[in-house]
């Protein structure tokens, strides 16, 4: 059989994107063929790593007709233009969460992969992660009863480079943040999001352009309530990079998820602090693998691009850029 | 030597009563309860009198101050009587339903001459004041966000009241204002608050939980959960600032745990922590209040401070009933309501 033809666009988000590269090494029959990044330090050395082709310019790689499909890892705010450029030339895409950082662009992205006819699945990943997939599994089999309130974080220490460049990222912490949650939200309880209320600031990082505070309460329609920390608020010295909880209050109990809580401990006094070092894959595997099988078997992506849209959503509401519907949100 | 009453032989009343018997400062001299029996027996292992009548004790010369251990909406008119007969006063938390019954207690107290403290005794917990003691000497730079938990079981106690949403006001009358009042203590006064939670629906009946966001007038943002609706007592607590992070979960310090093979005698009465220490955060409070009364100095939780925290807690109530998020003017809650509101809204 024909092995099915990757290339990656970008590794601004370079964990996630080599993250992803490893994955798409993983699924026999697929071939990671092609690295385009215009950071070329970047990009050689990934493509070196992953003995692969490195493209400056993107475009070039577009034009590769053996090529099916690409993955997205740019800057948020550079999502747009890369998505159209790629469904112009015909490929599938993955493209690395958030959407993109206003509601015109995601909108554009969105009717660009339906005209052209190419499938788009947004990367969230813990929409795969074993640990959200039980904790799914287990409030729609009744175990506490109907939901009524949830509890969820999603912290992390700032990421460096351009996630706190608002021109790049549409935002800072609420915006890295709060996409994640939001689509496990609409996931899990089948409800969208209609309200929400936020508290933003910046007060962990001097000087930052952008903010490392995000608090907020969302309603959902159903009746369902969730409040979401997003914030960059884990210490240098935290033992691990964040992470992501939800406890959800039930009629008849509570179930806690600690999607990240599947670590050993390291104790090495080179680092001054202890660590908690990840023994799973999280939900990348998983995710990458979806995507392929999408693509392969043409069937719709199981996360769409609407999906993502409504995540983003709710973020721009938080800022109070969008009216998805924020009562009378008080914006810090 | 301070000779004190305990009022109210419940739970919290046999907590003060043996605070009592604990500080070399003070005497249990009498057990008040409206339940002879039960004064009794919470006087008996002691020389405290034991009465149903309130006036009998406060008619006895020898005697200093009350400790008030009863449900809430009796706190005013017994602190009124308290006062008159020239008694000191420490109440339970929350100091009161309404913001008037409140400022009258504190101003009966103020035109009798008598010291009054009110039971906001995490500031007492020793894990509490010294998360105090590190954000006073700056360990963890500007703070930025704070995560602030509490979580119980649903209470059936004997009598019920706890929970009987009118005499308590539910987990945000009941734990919640524990946090917004360390809080307070920490960061100073609110700007506004924004809270959801189940306490205006029908499913209170069975579980009660909220979720509030409170930001305070410094910038501080904090983001406050109780709860009636997990299966035991915890508390937890994060600080978040611009050089690092201060936490303390009460499970993960547990220092004496106990496993037995057989079930033990199921716990009645409202869960109350227990954590072994040289001297237990409510004979601290107690010493608090005892020192106070000896020297005139300040009082940490007196009555202004109580009522501005059950001021929060009203706020919560109130932003979780309306869907609205309530601003502050110099620390005091621009409400609608300046008392519980008990009712369950109608929703057409």
């Amino acid at each position: 059989m024909e092995p099915l033809r990757v290339g990656m666009i970008s590794f601004a988000h370079d964990g996630h994107a080599s993250s992803y590269a490893t994955c798409l090494g993983q699924i026999p029959g697929v071939e990671l063929v092609a690295i385009a990044d215009d950071d070329e330090a970047r990009g050689r050395k990934y493509a070196e790593r992953f003995s692969t082709v490195y493209y400056a310019a993107y475009h070039d790689l577009l034009a590769r007709d053996d090529i099916a499909a690409v993955i997205i890892c740019s800057e948020n705010a550079r999502h747009r233009e890369m998505v159209a450029a790629a469904a112009e030339a015909g490929k599938h895409i993955l493209c690395e969460k958030p959407l993109t950082t206003t509601r015109a662009d995601g909108e554009a992205m969105i009717a660009a992969c339906r005209a052209h006819g190419v499938k788009l699945q947004i990367a969230f990943p813990m929409r795969f992660s074993p640990p959200t997939i039980a904790l799914r599994e287990a409030v729609r089999g009744g175990a506490i009863g109907t939901p009524l309130m949830v509890k969820a974080t999603n912290p992390g220490r700032m990421p460096p480079g351009w996630f706190s460049d608002p021109a790049l990222a549409g935002g800072g912490a609420t915006m890295d943040h709060t996409v994640h949650v939001a689509d496990l939200l609409r996931w899990i309880f089948g409800h969208e999001i209609v309200s929400v209320y936020a508290e933003i600031d910046a007060r962990l990082h001097p000087g930052l352009p952008t903010d490392d505070i995000g608090l907020m309460l969302l309603g959902l329609d159903g009746g369902l309530s969730a409040s979401l920390d997003a914030s960059w608020s884990r210490a240098k010295t935290w033992p691990i990079w964040g992470g992501l909880t939800m406890e959800v209050i039930g009629e008849g109990g509570v179930l806690a998820l600690d999607a990240f809580n599947q670590n050993v401990q390291l104790f090495d006094d080179d680092a001054g602090h202890y660590s908690l070092v990840p023994y799973t894959g999280g939900g990348d595997p998983a995710l990458v693998r979806a995507f392929i099988d999408a693509v392969r078997d043409d069937t719709p992506p199981p996360v769409t691009g609407e999906d993502g849209l409504r995540a983003l959503e709710v973020a721009l509401c938080a800022y109070g850029h969008e009216p998805v519907s924020c009562p009378d949100a008080l914006l810090g | 030597m301070t000779n004190i009453a305990v009022v109210g032989a419940g739970t919290m009343g046999t907590m003060h009563a043996a605070s009592c018997r604990a500080l070399p400062g003070a005497t249990l001299a009498w057990v008040v309860d409206e339940d002879p029996e039960r004064a009794a027996s919470l006087a008996a292992p002691t020389t405290a009198r034991a009465t149903a009548d309130l006036a009998e004790a406060l008619a006895d010369p020898a005697l200093d101050a009350v400790i008030l251990a009863v449900p809430t909406p009796s706190h005013r008119a017994l602190t009124e009587r308290a006062a008159a007969a020239g008694k000191h006063v420490f109440c339970e938390k929350p100091i009161a339903l309404t913001l008037d019954d409140a400022r009258a207690m504190t101003a009966a107290c103020e035109r009798a001459g008598v010291r009054f403290m009110v039971g906001h005794v995490v500031r007492f917990f020793p894990e509490y004041a010294r998360i105090g003691a590190l954000l006073d000497a700056g360990s963890v730079g500007e703070v930025g966000v704070v995560r602030a938990s509490r979580v119980n079981a649903y209470p059936f106690v004997g009598r019920g009241w706890y929970s009987d949403f009118a005499w308590s006001g539910g987990p945000i009358l009941d734990m919640m204002i524990h946090d917004l009042d360390t809080l307070r203590w920490y960061f100073g006064e609110i700007a506004r608050v924004y809270a959801r939670g189940l306490s205006y629906t029908p499913h209170r009946a069975a579980v009660d939980y909220a979720l509030a966001i409170v930001r305070f007038a410094n910038g501080v943002v904090a983001h406050v959960e109780t709860s009636w609706a997990h299966s035991g007592f915890r508390t937890s607590i994060e600080i978040a600032g611009s050089g690092g992070i201060i936490r303390h979960a009460s499970d993960e310090t547990t220092s004496l745990r106990l496993e037995q093979t057989a079930p033990a005698a199921p716990v009645r009465g409202v869960n109350v922590p227990h954590s072994p220490l040289a001297e237990s955060p409510y004979q601290t409070e107690l010493r608090h209040f005892l020192d106070r009364i000896a020297d005139g100095g300040p009082i940490l939780t007196g009555g202004d401070e109580a009522t501005r925290s059950l001021a929060a807690a009203l706020a919560v109530l109130e932003s979780v009933r309306t869907g609205r998020a309530i601003p502050f003017t110099d620390g005091w809650p621009m409400l609608e309501s300046q008392g519980l509101v008990s009712d369950i809204p109608v929703t057409v």
